[in-house]
Protein backbone atom coordinates (compact mmCIF):
# COMPACT_ATOMS: atom_id res chain seq x y z
CA UNK A 1 0.00 0.00 0.00
CA UNK A 2 1.81 3.07 -0.66
CA UNK A 3 0.60 6.51 0.99
CA UNK A 4 2.66 9.48 2.96
CA UNK A 5 3.82 7.76 6.31
CA UNK A 6 2.75 9.66 9.53
CA UNK A 7 4.79 10.76 12.19
CA UNK A 8 2.76 8.75 14.46
CA UNK A 9 3.89 4.90 14.03
CA UNK A 10 0.64 3.91 15.44
CA UNK A 11 -1.06 5.28 12.81
CA UNK A 12 1.13 3.70 9.92
CA UNK A 13 0.21 0.27 11.79
CA UNK A 14 -3.35 1.20 11.86
CA UNK A 15 -2.50 2.04 8.35
CA UNK A 16 -1.63 -1.47 7.30
CA UNK A 17 -4.16 -3.28 9.22
CA UNK A 18 -7.18 -1.55 6.83
CA UNK A 19 -9.08 -3.98 4.62
CA UNK A 20 -8.27 -3.61 1.26
CA UNK A 21 -11.95 -2.63 0.39
CA UNK A 22 -11.90 0.12 2.37
CA UNK A 23 -8.34 1.18 2.17
CA UNK A 24 -8.42 3.17 -0.72
CA UNK A 25 -11.24 5.20 0.31
CA UNK A 26 -9.19 5.45 3.76
CA UNK A 27 -6.26 7.18 2.33
CA UNK A 28 -7.83 9.48 -0.36
CA UNK A 29 -10.08 10.82 2.42
CA UNK A 30 -6.90 11.30 4.42
CA UNK A 31 -4.99 12.67 1.81
CA UNK A 32 -7.70 15.17 1.67
CA UNK A 33 -8.09 16.29 4.95
CA UNK A 34 -4.37 16.64 5.62
CA UNK A 35 -4.07 18.85 2.26
CA UNK A 36 -6.49 20.80 3.73
CA UNK A 37 -5.54 20.90 7.11
CA UNK A 38 -1.51 20.12 7.08
CA UNK A 39 -1.51 21.51 10.63
CA UNK A 40 -3.72 18.52 12.08
CA UNK A 41 -2.10 15.80 13.93
CA UNK A 42 -3.00 12.45 13.09
CA UNK A 43 -3.28 9.96 16.23
CA UNK A 44 -5.18 6.97 16.87
CA UNK A 45 -7.93 6.67 19.93
CA UNK A 46 -9.86 4.11 22.02
CA UNK A 47 -8.35 1.32 19.31
CA UNK A 48 -9.40 1.60 16.48
CA UNK A 49 -10.32 5.68 15.34
CA UNK A 50 -8.15 8.04 13.40
CA UNK A 51 -8.42 11.48 14.92
CA UNK A 52 -7.34 14.44 13.37
CA UNK A 53 -6.18 16.50 16.26
CA UNK A 54 -4.83 20.33 17.00
CA UNK A 55 -4.58 20.91 20.50
CA UNK A 56 -8.12 19.07 20.88
CA UNK A 57 -9.75 17.00 19.01
CA UNK A 58 -11.71 18.08 15.72
CA UNK A 59 -12.47 15.24 13.67
CA UNK A 60 -12.57 11.18 14.15
CA UNK A 61 -12.67 8.72 11.64
CA UNK A 62 -14.72 5.94 11.64
CA UNK A 63 -14.60 2.74 9.36
CA UNK A 64 -17.44 0.46 8.64
CA UNK A 65 -18.24 -1.81 5.77
CA UNK A 66 -17.74 0.35 2.61
CA UNK A 67 -18.27 3.66 4.50
CA UNK A 68 -16.43 5.52 6.55
CA UNK A 69 -18.11 8.15 8.77
CA UNK A 70 -16.54 11.59 9.80
CA UNK A 71 -17.38 13.23 12.85
CA UNK A 72 -16.62 16.68 13.50
CA UNK A 73 -16.56 17.25 16.88
CA UNK A 74 -17.52 20.81 16.93
CA UNK A 75 -19.76 20.40 13.74
CA UNK A 76 -22.30 22.56 14.97
CA UNK A 77 -20.37 25.47 14.24
CA UNK A 78 -19.65 24.65 10.19
CA UNK A 79 -21.28 26.51 7.62
CA UNK A 80 -23.08 23.69 5.50
CA UNK A 81 -23.48 25.05 2.66
CA UNK A 82 -22.97 21.53 0.59
CA UNK A 83 -25.44 19.99 2.85
CA UNK A 84 -23.46 17.26 3.69
CA UNK A 85 -23.31 17.10 7.12
CA UNK A 86 -25.83 15.18 9.21
CA UNK A 87 -26.90 14.79 13.16
CA UNK A 88 -28.86 16.77 15.22
CA UNK A 89 -26.92 16.57 18.40
CA UNK A 90 -26.00 19.69 20.62
CA UNK A 91 -22.62 19.71 18.97
CA UNK A 92 -21.32 17.09 16.63
CA UNK A 93 -22.33 16.52 12.88
CA UNK A 94 -21.24 13.39 10.52
CA UNK A 95 -20.17 13.43 6.94
CA UNK A 96 -20.88 9.89 5.55
CA UNK A 97 -18.65 8.66 2.60
CA UNK A 98 -19.39 5.61 1.01
CA UNK A 99 -17.61 6.35 -2.25
CA UNK A 100 -14.29 7.39 -4.19
CA UNK A 101 -16.36 10.32 -5.97
CA UNK A 102 -16.97 12.06 -3.13
CA UNK A 103 -17.43 15.53 -2.17
CA UNK A 104 -13.68 16.79 -1.73
CA UNK A 105 -14.41 20.75 -2.50
CA UNK A 106 -16.81 20.03 0.48
CA UNK A 107 -14.57 17.85 2.85
CA UNK A 108 -11.89 20.78 1.74
CA UNK A 109 -14.37 23.28 3.00
CA UNK A 110 -15.41 21.96 6.52
CA UNK A 111 -11.88 20.95 7.29
CA UNK A 112 -10.82 24.79 6.59
CA UNK A 113 -13.91 25.64 8.54
CA UNK A 114 -12.63 23.78 11.13
CA UNK A 115 -9.13 25.16 11.60
CA UNK A 116 -10.04 28.33 10.95
CA UNK A 117 -12.69 28.06 13.88
CA UNK A 118 -9.72 26.54 16.50
CA UNK A 119 -7.79 29.65 15.72
CA UNK B 1 2.88 22.19 16.93
CA UNK B 2 4.99 19.01 15.41
CA UNK B 3 4.26 15.29 17.36
CA UNK B 4 6.10 12.52 15.98
CA UNK B 5 5.32 9.33 18.02
CA UNK B 6 7.80 5.58 17.52
CA UNK B 7 7.23 2.78 18.63
CA UNK B 8 9.51 -0.66 18.97
CA UNK B 9 8.13 -4.16 19.97
CA UNK B 10 8.07 -5.18 23.09
CA UNK B 11 10.02 -7.59 24.65
CA UNK B 12 7.35 -10.51 26.56
CA UNK B 13 9.71 -12.24 28.95
CA UNK B 14 10.51 -8.79 30.81
CA UNK B 15 6.89 -7.46 30.90
CA UNK B 16 7.50 -4.92 28.39
CA UNK B 17 4.56 -4.27 26.20
CA UNK B 18 6.19 -1.93 23.86
CA UNK B 19 9.14 0.85 23.69
CA UNK B 20 8.05 4.42 22.62
CA UNK B 21 9.46 7.68 21.97
CA UNK B 22 7.49 10.77 21.79
CA UNK B 23 9.12 14.31 20.39
CA UNK B 24 6.75 17.13 20.36
CA UNK B 25 8.15 20.31 18.54
CA UNK B 26 6.80 24.18 18.03
CA UNK B 27 8.28 27.08 16.64
CA UNK B 28 8.05 29.36 20.04
CA UNK B 29 8.24 26.84 23.46
CA UNK B 30 4.74 26.22 24.28
CA UNK B 31 3.42 24.54 27.35
CA UNK B 32 1.37 21.56 26.45
CA UNK B 33 -1.30 19.84 28.93
CA UNK B 34 -2.65 16.05 28.51
CA UNK B 35 -4.70 14.18 30.95
CA UNK B 36 -3.97 11.05 32.10
CA UNK B 37 -6.44 8.45 33.81
CA UNK B 38 -5.77 4.87 35.45
CA UNK B 39 -4.70 2.25 33.18
CA UNK B 40 -3.64 -1.25 33.94
CA UNK B 41 -0.14 -0.70 32.94
CA UNK B 42 2.98 0.96 34.25
CA UNK B 43 5.02 3.20 32.58
CA UNK B 44 8.86 3.74 32.49
CA UNK B 45 9.60 7.73 31.62
CA UNK B 46 13.24 8.99 30.36
CA UNK B 47 13.04 12.54 29.89
CA UNK B 48 15.92 13.57 27.33
CA UNK B 49 14.71 16.69 27.01
CA UNK B 50 12.13 19.23 28.04
CA UNK B 51 10.20 18.84 31.32
CA UNK B 52 7.11 17.43 32.60
CA UNK B 53 5.05 18.50 35.61
CA UNK B 54 2.67 16.60 37.26
CA UNK B 55 -1.02 17.98 38.59
CA UNK B 56 -3.16 15.95 40.87
CA UNK B 57 -5.53 17.41 42.20
CA UNK B 58 -7.46 14.68 43.97
CA UNK B 59 -3.43 14.33 46.33
CA UNK B 60 -3.86 18.14 45.97
CA UNK B 61 -0.18 17.88 45.11
CA UNK B 62 2.09 19.38 42.14
CA UNK B 63 5.84 18.61 41.08
CA UNK B 64 8.03 18.14 38.43
CA UNK B 65 8.68 14.76 37.21
CA UNK B 66 12.51 13.03 37.54
CA UNK B 67 14.25 12.62 35.05
CA UNK B 68 13.73 9.11 35.18
CA UNK B 69 11.26 7.43 36.85
CA UNK B 70 8.51 4.72 36.97
CA UNK B 71 5.10 5.73 37.00
CA UNK B 72 3.33 3.29 39.21
CA UNK B 73 -0.25 2.79 39.03
CA UNK B 74 -3.23 5.65 39.70
CA UNK B 75 -6.62 5.22 40.89
CA UNK B 76 -7.45 8.65 39.88
CA UNK B 77 -6.77 11.10 37.00
CA UNK B 78 -3.93 13.85 37.20
CA UNK B 79 -2.64 16.30 34.46
CA UNK B 80 0.63 16.07 32.90
CA UNK B 81 2.18 19.93 31.68
CA UNK B 82 4.93 19.40 28.91
CA UNK B 83 7.01 22.03 27.71
CA UNK B 84 8.62 22.00 24.12
CA UNK B 85 10.88 21.06 22.96
CA UNK B 86 10.12 17.89 24.22
CA UNK B 87 12.07 14.31 23.99
CA UNK B 88 10.21 11.32 25.65
CA UNK B 89 11.07 7.79 26.01
CA UNK B 90 9.01 5.40 27.51
CA UNK B 91 8.57 1.94 28.15
CA UNK B 92 4.81 0.05 28.77
CA UNK B 93 4.86 -2.86 31.21
CA UNK B 94 2.87 -5.07 31.75
CA UNK B 95 0.77 -5.58 35.03
CA UNK B 96 3.17 -8.44 35.44
CA UNK B 97 5.87 -6.34 35.78
CA UNK B 98 5.04 -5.69 39.68
CA UNK B 99 5.96 -9.26 40.39
CA UNK B 100 9.38 -8.87 38.88
CA UNK B 101 9.66 -5.88 40.83
CA UNK B 102 12.92 -5.12 42.98
CA UNK B 103 11.75 -2.70 45.01
CA UNK B 104 8.12 -2.27 47.30
CA UNK B 105 5.78 -1.42 44.75
CA UNK B 106 3.84 1.62 45.88
CA UNK B 107 0.59 3.45 44.06
CA UNK B 108 -0.42 6.73 42.98
CA UNK B 109 3.58 7.98 42.47
CA UNK B 110 6.17 8.00 40.35
CA UNK B 111 9.02 6.06 41.72
CA UNK B 112 12.96 7.57 40.53
CA UNK B 113 15.07 5.45 38.99
CA UNK B 114 18.47 4.88 37.10
CA UNK B 115 17.62 2.52 34.79
CA UNK B 116 19.35 4.26 31.56
CA UNK B 117 22.76 4.71 32.32
CA UNK B 118 24.13 6.51 29.17
CA UNK B 119 22.33 9.34 26.89
CA UNK B 120 20.04 7.31 24.97
CA UNK B 121 20.74 8.58 21.30
CA UNK B 122 17.25 6.66 19.48
CA UNK B 123 14.57 4.65 20.48
CA UNK B 124 17.06 1.28 19.93
CA UNK B 125 19.57 2.54 22.29
CA UNK B 126 17.13 3.24 25.01
CA UNK B 127 15.20 -0.34 24.43
CA UNK B 128 18.88 -2.14 24.89
CA UNK B 129 19.42 -0.21 28.03
CA UNK B 130 16.68 -1.32 30.05
CA UNK B 131 16.55 -4.63 28.73
CA UNK B 132 19.70 -4.89 30.17
CA UNK B 133 19.01 -3.55 33.25
CA UNK B 134 15.49 -5.31 33.79
CA UNK B 135 17.59 -8.31 33.32
CA UNK B 136 20.02 -7.96 35.36
CA UNK B 137 17.67 -6.94 38.79
CA UNK B 138 14.55 -8.70 38.33
CA UNK B 139 13.43 -10.47 40.71
CA UNK B 140 10.58 -13.76 41.22
CA UNK B 141 8.59 -13.49 43.96
CA UNK B 142 6.28 -16.20 42.99
CA UNK B 143 6.56 -19.13 41.34
CA UNK B 144 3.55 -18.91 39.02
CA UNK B 145 2.07 -15.38 37.18
CA UNK B 146 -0.69 -14.18 39.68
CA UNK B 147 -2.48 -13.52 36.67
CA UNK B 148 -3.39 -15.29 33.53
CA UNK B 149 -3.08 -13.17 30.28
CA UNK B 150 -7.15 -12.29 30.49
CA UNK B 151 -6.85 -10.72 33.51
CA UNK B 152 -8.25 -13.93 35.61
CA UNK B 153 -7.01 -14.72 38.58
CA UNK B 154 -4.64 -17.52 38.48
CA UNK B 155 -5.62 -20.89 39.92
CA UNK B 156 -2.97 -21.44 42.54
CA UNK B 157 -4.59 -18.14 44.44
CA UNK B 158 -7.62 -20.48 45.17
CA UNK B 159 -6.80 -21.55 48.29
CA UNK B 160 -5.94 -18.35 49.67
CA UNK B 161 -8.00 -16.58 52.40
CA UNK B 162 -9.94 -13.52 51.02
CA UNK B 163 -7.51 -11.84 53.90
CA UNK B 164 -4.50 -13.44 52.47
CA UNK B 165 -5.75 -12.53 49.19
CA UNK B 166 -6.09 -8.44 50.09
CA UNK B 167 -2.75 -8.43 51.47
CA UNK B 168 -1.28 -9.99 48.66
CA UNK B 169 -2.80 -7.32 46.04
CA UNK B 170 -1.84 -4.68 48.22
CA UNK B 171 2.07 -5.92 48.71
CA UNK B 172 2.46 -6.83 44.91
CA UNK B 173 0.49 -3.80 43.37
CA UNK B 174 -0.72 -1.48 45.83
CA UNK B 175 -4.54 -1.60 44.64
CA UNK B 176 -7.08 -4.00 45.53
CA UNK B 177 -8.85 -6.41 42.82
CA UNK B 178 -11.91 -4.47 43.55
CA UNK B 179 -9.76 -1.19 42.82
CA UNK B 180 -8.14 -3.11 39.68
CA UNK B 181 -11.49 -4.17 38.11
CA UNK B 182 -13.03 -0.55 38.16
CA UNK B 183 -9.71 0.22 36.39
CA UNK B 184 -10.12 -2.44 33.62
CA UNK B 185 -14.24 -2.02 33.25
CA UNK B 186 -13.87 1.66 32.26
CA UNK B 187 -11.20 1.03 29.48
CA UNK B 188 -13.34 -1.95 28.29
CA UNK B 189 -15.86 0.55 27.60
CA UNK B 190 -13.12 3.03 26.18
CA UNK B 191 -11.64 -0.36 23.97
CA UNK B 192 -15.23 -0.05 22.02
CA UNK B 193 -14.96 1.96 18.62
CA UNK B 194 -17.73 4.58 19.43
CA UNK B 195 -19.29 6.05 16.70
CA UNK B 196 -21.20 9.00 18.04
CA UNK B 197 -22.24 9.76 14.77
CA UNK B 198 -25.40 10.86 13.24
CA UNK B 199 -27.55 11.95 16.63
CA UNK B 200 -26.69 12.97 20.12
CA UNK B 201 -23.80 10.39 21.58
CA UNK B 202 -26.30 7.34 22.44
CA UNK B 203 -23.38 6.24 25.31
CA UNK B 204 -26.20 3.45 26.25
CA UNK B 205 -25.58 1.25 23.27
CA UNK B 206 -21.92 0.80 24.54
CA UNK B 207 -22.75 0.18 28.18
CA UNK B 208 -21.44 -3.63 28.91
CA UNK B 209 -24.45 -5.10 30.88
CA UNK B 210 -21.89 -7.58 32.37
CA UNK B 211 -19.62 -4.52 33.06
CA UNK B 212 -22.17 -1.86 34.27
CA UNK B 213 -25.57 -2.36 35.64
CA UNK B 214 -26.89 1.04 33.35
CA UNK B 215 -25.42 4.04 32.17
CA UNK B 216 -25.27 6.39 35.46
CA UNK B 217 -23.43 3.40 36.97
CA UNK B 218 -21.21 3.77 34.03
CA UNK B 219 -21.21 7.56 34.44
CA UNK B 220 -20.42 7.25 37.87
CA UNK B 221 -17.54 5.35 37.66
CA UNK B 222 -16.00 6.78 34.46
CA UNK B 223 -16.47 10.61 36.09
CA UNK B 224 -14.46 8.93 39.38
CA UNK B 225 -11.95 7.54 37.26
CA UNK B 226 -11.27 10.35 34.98
CA UNK B 227 -12.32 13.20 35.79
CA UNK B 228 -14.69 13.70 32.90
CA UNK B 229 -18.30 12.53 31.84
CA UNK B 230 -17.76 9.94 28.95
CA UNK B 231 -18.55 12.65 25.97
CA UNK B 232 -16.45 15.02 27.45
CA UNK B 233 -13.81 12.82 27.53
CA UNK B 234 -13.91 11.76 24.06
CA UNK B 235 -14.14 15.49 22.62
CA UNK B 236 -11.15 15.90 24.99
CA UNK B 237 -7.55 15.88 23.48
CA UNK B 238 -4.69 13.73 24.91
CA UNK B 239 -1.46 13.89 23.12
CA UNK B 240 0.21 11.08 24.99
CA UNK B 241 -2.06 8.85 26.72
CA UNK B 242 -4.50 8.51 23.57
CA UNK B 243 -1.29 6.73 21.54
CA UNK B 244 -0.48 5.06 24.22
CA UNK B 245 -4.01 3.59 25.27
CA UNK B 246 -4.51 2.70 21.33
CA UNK B 247 -1.16 0.93 21.16
CA UNK B 248 -1.95 -1.18 24.41
CA UNK B 249 -5.36 -1.96 23.00
CA UNK B 250 -3.86 -3.34 19.87
CA UNK B 251 -1.01 -5.35 21.10
CA UNK B 252 -3.36 -6.36 24.51
CA UNK B 253 -6.96 -7.08 22.95
CA UNK B 254 -9.00 -7.07 26.39
CA UNK B 255 -6.64 -5.78 28.29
Amino acid sequence: MRYKKSKNDIVNEYIESLNEDIAPLFLDIRSTILAAGPSFNESIKWKNCLVYATTKNHIQTVTGKGKISLIFFDGVSLNDKHGLLEGDGSKARTMRINTKDFNKTALTDYVKQTLKNDS
Amino acid sequence: MNIKFQKLKGIPSLHVAFFWKMTVDARSPVTVTDRFIPELFFDYLYIRDGKIKCIDEIAGTQFTVWGQSLRTLYTHPVTFVFSTPLSLYGARLSLRFAESFWEEMKVNCFLKQEWVREEAVSLESFQSQIAAYLERHRVTKFPYPMFSTEFEESGWLSNFSARHKRRLYKTMLGLSRKELHNIQNVHTFLEQTCDFASQNPRIIQHVNPDVFYDQPHLNHTFKKMTGFSPVEYFEANSILQDTLMSASYNEFPGA
